[in-house]
This record gives structure tokens, C-alpha cells and sequence, in this order.
């Protein structure tokens, strides 16, 4: 595949990821640590310590309510994302 | 492109300050306006006459200043922002019609810092960021709100929407093989085009 041909299909596959909603977050919020799952606005958790945070969504995962967890940087960049398998 | 959608980021464009500029392009096409940056001006003019172009077809304009002291030994200020900040001021006071409606918004790092600066900015729109980018999105949003007076979505909502975002980017980046350095080094015109078409996926 060619790099311009990498862009497009990029482009194309992001105009429809925003809808998969399968993934939970692990995000800075004001100085704490927020667990949310995509397309919903409810936080499912505050934590001081970020590790508490991804230990918890982990248990989102495994228990299969959600695919995988992003976890964010306290810049909101994403640091890695994480399944079960990993 | 519209005058009455356009806004002018005037900012730095280092390393350090890139969460903070992904998150400000994300809260300005998310809220449907479209942001111009000088490293899209084109290379045949020279970049003062970029820059005034992009600031005079620009209804709106946010000019971050928390890079412009000097924070290393031996290293001078950084004065690309305020100059383009004055510019600015310039295009609003000495313009067209259109132009006298121009709105600008400064964002620093500390709250009052740009009253020993720049102590003729007082009583204009200033925001602080703390350098964190959730605090700039935040902070944006408000003016926008401010500005507009209708109702738009909480600074929580779009904060968590650009995570949702980079997370998806992070994922379709990583599964098509591409190179780090080139997702690192994209140009921000081309970042814009693929929040777009995330959005897309969002409506």
C-alpha cells in the first residue's frame, strides 16, 4: 500500500470510528482521573492516582464491557491502549 | 472560508506545546469554526504577509502568549506572538468595517503575568491555562459561549469527545503500520482535515 493510499484509508476509517463506542478511558480531569466509556458522558469513576484508575477500567474490560482502555498522559495525549491480551 | 467562522491561532509551535494546540484545534472545529495557523501560509509569500492575510480573514483570533519569556540561560524572549497579537489589534482598529468586528482572545499560563508584560492589554479577554491543555480547552469554550450567547456543549463534554478522538486516531494510526515521525511532524492543516472527518463520524 502506498503512503497516499495509507492517508485515505486513514481518513475513511476515522469518518466511522467515532460510532464503535467500545472503548473506555482513563483521562485527566482537573488535577484527578476519570473513567469513562465512549459516547456517554457519565463518569464511572474519579481517582486520585492514575494506576487505581486503570485497574478499575481493566475491570470494565474483563468483565467485556468495553474492547480495550485508552490510557491518557495528564496532557490528555494517549499514552497506550490497553486490552486484555496485553 | 468564511470571515465570520475563521479564527487565527497565533501560538508557538514546539514540541512542548503540542497537546495544548491539538486540544484548542479540536474545540474550535468541533464548535464549527475553522482555525488558520501561519504554518499554513503558503511559501511563495514571505510570512509577515501570510500571517496578515490569515489575520485579516479572520472574524476571531486567539493568541496564546504563555512561550513568549525566555526560559532557558541565554535564550532571549520570544516576541512572534505579542508582534502578531499587535498586528492584530492593528487590523481591528485601522480596518474595514468587517474587520472593526473582531474578537480576540488571549490565553497565558498564569492569570495576571501579562499585566507586567503587556499592561496595555488590560481589560481585554484573557484566559490562563496553567500550561494544561484540559484548562485551555475550558477556557476557549467559555469565551466561545461568552461571544456567542447561545447554548453550546460543557467544556467536560468536548474534553472527553477529544479524548474519544485521540484515542480512535492512536488505534487507526497504529493499525494501518504508519511511521511515528511522520503522525509526529504532520503538517496541523492535515490534523484539522482528520478531526473533521472524525466528527463526521459523531453526527
Amino acid at each position: 500500500m502506498t503512503t497516499a493510499s495509507k492517508y485515505k484509508l486513514l481518513r475513511e476509517r476515522l469518518e466511522v470510528a467515532g460510532n464503535s463506542g467500545n472503548k473506555a478511558h482513563v483521562m485527566p480531569k482537573r488535577g484527578r482521573w476519570v473513567i469513562f466509556k465512549e459516547g456517554d458522558e457519565k463518569v464511572l469513576g474519579t481517582f486520585s492516582r492514575r494506576n487505581t484508575a486503570l485497574s478499575k477500567a481493566m475491570e470494565i474490560v474483563e468483565s467485556g464491557n468495553a474492547k480495550s482502555v485508552v490510557l491518557h498522559k495528564s496532557n490528555g495525549m494517549v499514552e497506550k491502549i490497553l486490552t486484555t491480551a496485553s | 472560508m468564511s470571515f465570520n467562522s475563521n479564527v487565527f491561532i497565533n501560538c508557538p509551535f514546539d514540541k512542548a506545546y503540542i497537546p495544548i494546540l491539538n486540544a484548542l484545534l479540536f474545540t474550535f472545529i468541533y464548535l464549527k469554526y475553522t482555525p488558520l495557523l501561519s504554518e499554513t501560509t503558503s511559501s511563495g509569500d514571505s510570512r509577515i504577509s501570510g500571517i496578515n492575510s490569515l489575520i485579516s480573514k479572520s472574524k476571531y483570533s486567539l493568541h496564546d502568549l504563555s512561550r513568549m519569556q525566555s526560559t532557558k540561560k541565554n535564550e532571549i524572549s520570544r516576541f512572534n506572538m505579542p508582534f502578531e497579537l499587535g498586528l492584530d489589534f492593528g487590523c481591528k482598529t485601522y480596518g474595514s468595517a468587517e474587520q472593526k468586528t473582531k474578537m480576540l482572545f488571549i490565553l497565558d499560563k498564569e492569570k495576571y503575568r501579562y499585566q507586567k508584560a503587556i499592561s496595555d492589554l488590560s481589560r481585554n479577554d484573557i484566559g490562563s491555562h496553567g500550561n494544561n491543555p484540559e484548562e485551555a480547552v475550558r477556557e476557549v469554550r467559555n469565551w466561545i459561549r461568552k461571544i456567542k450567547a447561545v447554548q453550546i456543549d460543557s467544556a467536560n463534554k468536548i474534553w472527553n469527545l477529544y479524548g474519544e478522538f485521540t484515542g480512535d486516531f492512536r488505534e487507526e494510526v497504529d493499525a494501518l503500520e504508519f511511521n511515528q515521525e511522520d503522525i509526529d511532524n504532520m503538517p496541523k492543516s492535515e490534523y484539522c482535515d482528520f478531526i473533521e472527518s472524525w466528527l463526521k463520524s459523531k453526527m
